[in-house]
């Protein structure tokens, strides 16, 4: 099945809520980094946790314009689309 | 036949480093580095006290627990890579320190995994029956190889000592079997070279890997002992940074409550931290005899490690 929008938002309120991020639940994709007061090794672990639940692999180059939930969710689904297109 | 911990002794330098003390010098804040590893002070050798004497201190603490005698050891391992002299090791002389009547004594270097190194030889030598009671060492001073001038590793860094007993018995766990591994293709995210002899490190990568090792080989770990981790009492992950150990614990499942931490006063002392860390834990009352701990380390190699002991089980000694 397709992976949404939703998808990859739950699984960062998920994992923001796992790392103990204040209002983690109600993160929403204009949330940036710094209004969640999520730090590097914050993203540490919500690369690895979207890494292992979507299958993918995020570079530290496709990291580093990464600003906020919406720019994570973004990343991720057009990473899983490049996975998907590519040939098994 | 197997190995069983019966002691534990530690030493720390008496010279504190708050975190408000970097700030005078280095861009840093104390709440930044709370923050990023939990660490609010740390101990450091400043005076005529050498790594030796601290390590000393740290083996008497661990007979006397023990209920042993020097002259009874048979073997010394001590992990280390900041010994007093480049050659001889520590081990000589902590040897003859103690009192004991030509024990082998023998250095090992595998960074911040050499203590779980150390105890998986010295374990293999008492199964193998060729050692009945060793003593092993985790010393380190750290602040010789720390540059004070670099934020990323000046706050991380400390001193320190602590030993374990290990005897040979017919008990039913012990110590075996570990899982020890190394990849050398990342020397260089954290070294210390042998001309400016200063640790360097990326902060980051050495994160990333330092988690993921740790938590593959304690799940390794855990299924060679035929355990899960339900029957872990206590979780003792090398005390580097808090947010390592944090993050290595929840993606083991292993709770909060099952966790110990004294990075917060103790910092990053390499090879010592995992006997200090069960030292302090035994004192605080989190340790007692016949619990199941795991212990994970990780270091410059890197290197890594796990392994599932019973804690001072009781040993019908043959020794
Ligand atoms: C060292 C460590 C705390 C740094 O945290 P980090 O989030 O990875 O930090 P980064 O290296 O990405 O640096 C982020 C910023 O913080 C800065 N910084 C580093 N140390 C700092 C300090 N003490 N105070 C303030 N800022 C600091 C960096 O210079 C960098 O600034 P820049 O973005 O302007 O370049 C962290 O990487 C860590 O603990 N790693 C594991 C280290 C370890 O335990 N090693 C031993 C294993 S045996």
């Amino acid at each position: 099945m397709a992976v949404t929008e939703n998808d990859v938002l739950e699984e960062i309120r998920d994992q923001l809520e796992a790392i103990k991020v204040p209002g983690a639940r109600e993160a929403t994709p204009d949330n940036t980094w710094s209004d969640l007061d999520v730090d590097s090794l914050d993203l540490v672990e919500l690369v690895k946790a979207l890494e292992d639940r979507f299958e993918i692999t995020i570079s530290d180059d496709d990291l580093k314009p990464i600003e906020s939930v919406g720019n994570a969710i973004e990343l991720t689904l057009r990473l899983v689309e490049a996975e998907e297109g590519a040939p098994a | 036949m197997r190995a069983g911990v019966v002691g534990i002794g530690s030493a720390l330098p008496e010279h504190v480093v708050t975190n408000k003390e970097f700030e005078a010098y280095l861009d840093t804040t104390d709440a930044w580095i709370q923050r990023r590893t939990g660490i609010r002070e740390r101990r450091i050798l400043n005076g005529a006290v050498t790594l030796t004497d601290l390590a000393v201190e740290a083996c008497v603490a661990a007979l006397n627990d023990a209920g042993r005698e020097a002259a009874d050891v048979d073997h010394i391992i001590v992990a280390t890579f900041t010994p007093d002299r480049l050659m001889p090791g520590l081990a000589p002389r902590i040897a003859k320190l103690l009192g004991t009547e030509n024990a082998g004594a023998i250095d090992v270097n595998a960074a911040c995994a050499g203590f779980l190194y150390g105890l998986d030889q010295a374990a293999a030598l008492i199964e193998s029956g060729r050692v009945k009671l060793a003593l092993v060492v985790g010393a380190e001073a750290l602040s010789r190889v720390t540059d004070k001038h670099d934020r990323g590793t000046a706050i991380l860094f400390a001193d320190g000592a602590a030993a374990v007993v290990l005897a040979s018995g017919e008990i039913e766990h012990g110590c075996a079997p570990f899982v020890l591994a190394s990849d050398g293709e990342h020397g260089d995210l954290l070294y210390a070279g042998r001309d400016e002899r200063l640790l360097r490190m990326e902060g980051q990568e050495v994160y990333r890997h330092a988690v993921e090792r740790m938590v593959e080989a304690t799940a390794e770990a855990l299924r060679r002992a035929g355990m899960t981790v339900d029957d872990v009492d206590l979780l003792v992950v090398h005390q580097a940074n808090q947010r390592i150990i944090e993050s290595a614990a929840r993606r083991l499942g292993v709770p909060e409550e099952k966790v110990f931490l004294n990075v917060d006063t103790i910092a990053n002392t390499s090879s010592a931290s995992i006997p200090l860390a069960l030292h302090h834990a035994e004192l605080a009352g989190r340790l007692a005899p016949g619990d199941t701990v795991a212990l994970a380390a990780f270091g410059g190699g890197f290197v890594w490690g796990a392994g599932i002991i019973k804690w001072k089980e009781r040993v019908h000694a043959s020794a």
